[in-house]
């Protein structure tokens, strides 16, 4: 690293920034390099699938299908058709690309994903991925935005500038991803198109801007006015030097992608990209009536493979993709049960991809348990919780130590293997980190149930699920010694129906359905 | 220990507010109250509130309010514009067996099976919204059309009827009751095709609108006190509702679409609400079920604070600190309680309070896409075609040429409408950036420079700024004329340095007395000769002006 940029670094790792009132700087720095890395190269790219995406007809659960048929007959895809990864699990039929990037350990598959007390609207859910804090806590900023706060806090003021000539962030579309939201501003510079950007003229300012709510506007204004100036020449050059437009292609994701690509290419520093691909809200036709394999969702899902699989081919050829790793998002997945309308509700957890060529490829985690009485609102229970990748992302891609990753996430999120320093290998990480191994009987339970588990010694929460998603009870959380323990969860105040519970350690975590009668 | 106590205490103690509530500490101390104002009514005032009442009000109209004073301007502003006449067929292809060039299509049968049919209806809708818009008079309807637009969203419904049904009635109850346009617009086709109420029956109720009409319509959602429980209302209540919704669909056979209720897909149970409710149970009341649902809804007193606050960052600004939730907010909620859910008592309240014409509520508006088009487009006197083709081209134009600022009349992004309006920190400020920027600035300079070329238009369209600048006292000099458009379309004094330079691009390589005698040509002789004269110094002079951060806002 440059001594000078690290002392640069170090200087602003002082200023008090405040995560929940509390400013960091008041948190002992044990390590020199309790910062975010500058001289990291990686590169994120984002993409967010608005709406709210059904994963169990975009990674059907083969061993599930027993009960599935009973509960989603009217959407589910035959279990013929999908592209199987493993005997017991296949892709959309529709998602070929992503089967191409799998064989050649590119893909990650994440199974499950979300958070405690499921939030089932789409604002506040999107909200929740995209400050990545807690159903409970309503934070204003992004989880990128902390990410880039740590060393650019006196972002606008001051960029470009002679270290960052680049913008830090772009969001491709007309408005700024909400992941890049600073405390002050997003990090994130929209671009629709960069061969239209042209320079515009800036008129005489004012001498003085008053300190009122008018002031605050109106600099905001001058700011934004001034930026996109500064930043039009840097993209253009970067664009043009990578060969400029791309032909559309009739997907609209990959037309987003090939500008991500093309400004990756012109050599932008950019360290996160956000698309977007909307459209995922299918509460009615989600799948044609009669052949549920087509119509819109596979329609959407095949224009996400192929964009995914088309930008990482075009990443390779440029020889860039030790450089750049993607992930797919969406506020929630669908309820398991379809409804009247050929379609299916909000619900709770749902997989996600991670791609590129120094993922861990593999698929990690269990196949959701389907019961074969299903409520009306049950969405898929949560194995693992989306700040756990986050985490991982800014830990393993980005470099930053795990204290400061832990005050970007308001706590210590447990880290997955998502991504393999770039050391490929075909390996199938299912039940990899299942080292904690748990049984509860009865099943279903009348009174009460006991849980037998064993643990090494670790911290471990072991927890009550209901079927929307809310953690209602928890049993443990703490430190336990190695060995094997049981507890006892009394069932009396439960009301019929189906629970999860959920065990997890810093490394592992396990999710099983118990029923309530 | 009960189960609420018990899941509580998991849950934590420390619940944070929802997005609809949250209060943001670090806006200035509020000045000035719900009291009525009582201070100066001068110009700048009387602008101040013309530009947050109204699309863009021109200077003749800010001049009458002067002379009119507040109260009768506010009366005016309450007052509801007469009913607009239909959207009209304006092409002669494709032939209609139904309806003929001229004429009224909002009854007649949709011909889909013509090819062009139904898409020329849709862009007769859109041509006619933006023709309200622009020709609207000294009357909050337009304002609180779009408001109730972005409020009871519907988006993407390809029934151009349905939608033309739907805005006419928020237009007719833009300014009237809130309780009675919230139960007419849940047997709205639109919306009952929007959010799902068409397809919510007894064996399959479907939750869409039972939700968002607690969450996004009236009470908002509160913080998250238990599993499913949002201190407003609860997943219990929203499963009710759905049930006391069933039965409504849209009943497509006849010539013309129409609400309807089926009785045998209504669940005639009695539905048990939750405690957030005072455990009030719904009897089942067929067809007018319903409407006992908002009743019981509007019992609560967020149904008044949830909508105020709204109004508030609508009208006011979008920073709603403690003492502005405790002071304006809440006291713009008793209004509106004491007045039965009358919106135009709150509305009269608010834009005749001091607080309205304090500092921090001055000039601190980033103008919305639909006010920066058509303040420009109103003020500068824009003049549409008078051919009827021609006049639709040309609002259509205006439509499609302004949807990448991101407001699209039909097109919101999420049933929570546009991101501006709700996204916290940024809101509004979520209106302007990289992208939507350069676009606001293109626009402003073709228009200024009269260069847009419609499709299907003859001619070059653009600002009549010689007609604008003539309604002035003394244009002919280059000084007054800087300060009189400034305080017209600027919201706050600007600086000498600002009007040097813009005084230098209307003087360009003259002096101010040629401007002057070059006016004078114009006014004594006004031909096409020397009004291009006068056009050439008042172009440059448009163009920098309306890309001064400053005429982004309100």
């Amino acid at each position: 690293m440059k001594r000078r940029t690290f002392l640069q670094v170090s200087s602003l790792a002082s200023v008090p920034v405040l995560i929940n009132g509390i400013p960091v700087s008041a948190v002992a720095r044990n390590s020199f390099l309790d910062f975010v890395s500058p001289d990291n190269d990686k590169i994120l790219v984002l993409i967010q699938l608005t709406g709210g995406n059904d994963g169990l007809n975009m990674v059907l659960p083969l061993d599930q299908y027993s009960n599935l048929s009973k509960v989603r007959s009217k959407i589910l895809i035959p279990e013929t058709l999908g592209i199987q990864l493993r005997t017991d699990l296949a892709l959309h039929p529709t998602m070929t690309g992503l089967k191409s990037l799998y064989d050649n350990a590119k893909l990650k598959l994440v199974q499950s994903v979300g958070y405690p007390n499921q939030n089932r609207s789409h604002f506040r859910s999107t909200d929740i991925w995209t400050s990545g804090s807690s159903a409970e806590q309503v934070e204003p900023t992004g989880w990128l935005g902390r990410f880039y706060n740590q060393n650019h806090s006196s972002y606008p003021t001051g960029y470009p500038s002679a270290d960052y000539p680049d913008p830090l962030a772009i969001t491709i579309g007309s408005l700024v991803s909400q992941t890049c939201q600073g405390p002050v501003a997003n990090f994130s510079l929209a671009i629709n198109d960069p061969s239209t950007l042209a320079q515009l003229t800036e008129p005489a300012f004012p001498v003085t801007i008053p300190s009122t709510n008018y002031g605050n506007e109106l600099s905001y204004l001058i700011e934004t006015l001034k930026q996109t100036n500064d930043y039009t020449d840097v993209i253009k050059n970067a664009y043009d030097g990578a060969g400029g437009a791309i032909a559309t292609t009739g997907n609209k994701l990959l037309d987003q992608l090939n500008i991500v690509a093309q400004l990756i290419k012109g050599g932008m520093q950019t360290k996160v990209y956000v698309v977007t691909l909307g459209g995922f809200d299918t509460h009615s036709n989600q799948c044609d009536p009669a052949d549920h394999e087509i119509g819109t969702q596979a329609d959407l899902l095949q224009t996400l493979s192929d964009a995914i699989a088309g930008f990482q081919s075009q990443i390779e050829k440029a020889g860039l993709e030790k450089r750049v790793m993607g992930m797919t998002f969406s506020e929630f997945g669908r309820r398991i049960q379809a409804n009247d309308s050929t379609g299916t509700d909000h619900g709770s957890a749902a997989p996600l991809f991670i791609f590129g060529h120094c993922v861990n490829p593999g698929i990690l985690g269990n196949n959701p348990t389907i019961s074969d009485r299903v409520a009306n609102d049950e969405g898929v229970a949560m194995q693992y919780d989306f700040r756990s990748i986050y985490a991982s992302i800014l830990i393993d891609w980005f470099e930053v130590s795990p204290a400061i990753v832990s005050d970007i996430l308001f706590k210590e999120f447990q880290k997955l293997p998502v991504v393999d320093g770039c050391a490929p290998t075909s390996v199938d990480d299912y039940n990899r980190d299942f080292n904690l191994q748990f049984e509860t009987y009865p099943n279903p339970a009348t009174d009460y149930s006991i849980i037998n588990f064993e643990t090494r010694d670790e911290f471990i929460r072991l927890s009550v699920y209901d079927s929307l998603g809310s953690e209602l009870k928890v049993l443990q959380s703490g430190k336990m010694s190695s060995g094997k323990h049981t507890i006892r969860l009394e069932t009396n105040d439960l009301i019929a129906g189906n629970y999860y519970i959920r065990i997890a350690s810093e490394s592992a975590q396990k999710t099983k359905a118990l029923i309530k009668l | 220990m009960n189960r609420r106590t018990t899941l509580r205490k998991f849950l934590g103690a420390d619940l944070a507010a929802s997005t609809g509530t949250i209060l943001q500490d670090d806006a200035l101390p509020i000045a000035g109250g719900l009291t009525p104002y009582s201070g100066t009514w001068n110009y700048a005032t009387a602008a101040h509130l013309l530009r947050r009442a109204m699309f863009g009000p021109t200077h003749e109209q800010i001049l009458q309010a002067v002379s009119d004073g507040l109260q009768l301007t506010l009366s005016k502003l309450l007052t509801p514009s007469p009913t607009p006449a239909d959207p009209v067929v304006y092409y002669d292809s494709p032939v209609d067996p139904n309806v003929s060039k001229g004429s009224s299509w909002v009854k007649t049968p949709l011909n889909p099976q013509i090819q062009g049919n139904v898409n020329s209806k849709e862009n007769s809708m859109y041509a006619w919204l933006m023709e309200q818009m622009f020709t609207e008079g000294v009357s909050l309807t337009e304002k609180m059309t779009l408001f109730w637009h972005n409020h009871f969203v519907v988006s993407n419904i390809f029934d151009p009827r349905m939608n033309y049904d739907y805005i006419t009635l928020l237009r007719a109850n833009a300014l009237g009751n809130f309780k009675t346009l919230t139960k007419a617009i849940t047997i709205d086709k639109a919306m009952l095709l929007y959010l799902n109420g068409a397809q919510n029956t007894k064996g399959n109720p479907n939750e869409n609108y039972a939700r968002e009409v607690m969450e996004l319509f009236t009470l908002g959602k509160g913080a998250l006190a238990g599993p499913g429980d949002y201190t407003t209302y609860t997943e219990q209540d929203v499963a009710a509702l759905a049930k006391a919704f069933t039965g409504w669909t849209v009943d497509n056979r006849g010539v013309y679409p129409l609400a309807a209720f089926v009785q045998k897909n209504h669940d005639t149970s009695t539905k048990q609400l939750s405690a957030r409710f005072n455990n009030q149970s719904i009897s089942n009341a067929d067809g007018n079920e319903y409407s006992n649902v908002i009743d019981i809804i509007f019992q609560k007193r967020e149904a008044a604070t949830f909508v105020c606050r709204k109004l508030y960052r609508y009208f006011i600004y979008y920073k709603v600190n403690s003492s502005i939730e405790n002071e304006i907010v809440e006291g713009l909620a008793d209004v509106l309680i004491a007045n039965n859910f009358n919106i135009s008592s709150v509305l009269n309240t608010l834009l005749g309070s001091s607080h309205f014409y304090s500092e921090e509520a001055l000039g601190c508006m980033i103008r919305p896409p639909y006010e920066f088009v058509f303040n420009t487009l109103k003020a500068m006197k824009y003049i549409p075609p008078t051919d009827l083709t021609e006049k639709y081209n040309a609002y259509l134009y205006l439509y499609r040429g302004t949807m990448g600022m991101q407001q699209v009349y039909f097109d919101l992004p999420s049933v929570a409408g546009w991101t501006p309006y709700y996204q916290m920190p940024s809101y509004h400020e979520i209106w302007v950036n990289s992208v939507t920027l350069p676009l606001r600035t293109a626009f402003t300079t073709s228009f200024a420079n009269r260069s847009v070329k419609i499709r299907n238009v003859a001619g070059l369209a653009g600002l009549e700024l010689a007609i604008y600048v003539s309604g002035f006292s003394n244009p002919e000099i280059a000084s007054k004329l800087i300060d009189d458009v400034v305080a017209h379309l600027l919201p706050q004094p600007i600086y000498q340095n600002q009007k040097d330079y813009l005084k230098a691009k209307l003087l360009g390589p003259n002096t101010e007395a040629q401007w002057t005698s070059a006016w004078n040509n114009y006014k004594n002789n006004p031909t096409t000769q020397t009004k291009a004269v006068v056009e050439t110094r008042l172009k440059p002079l448009f163009v920098s002006l309306l890309s001064m951060p400053e005429y982004y806002l309100s």
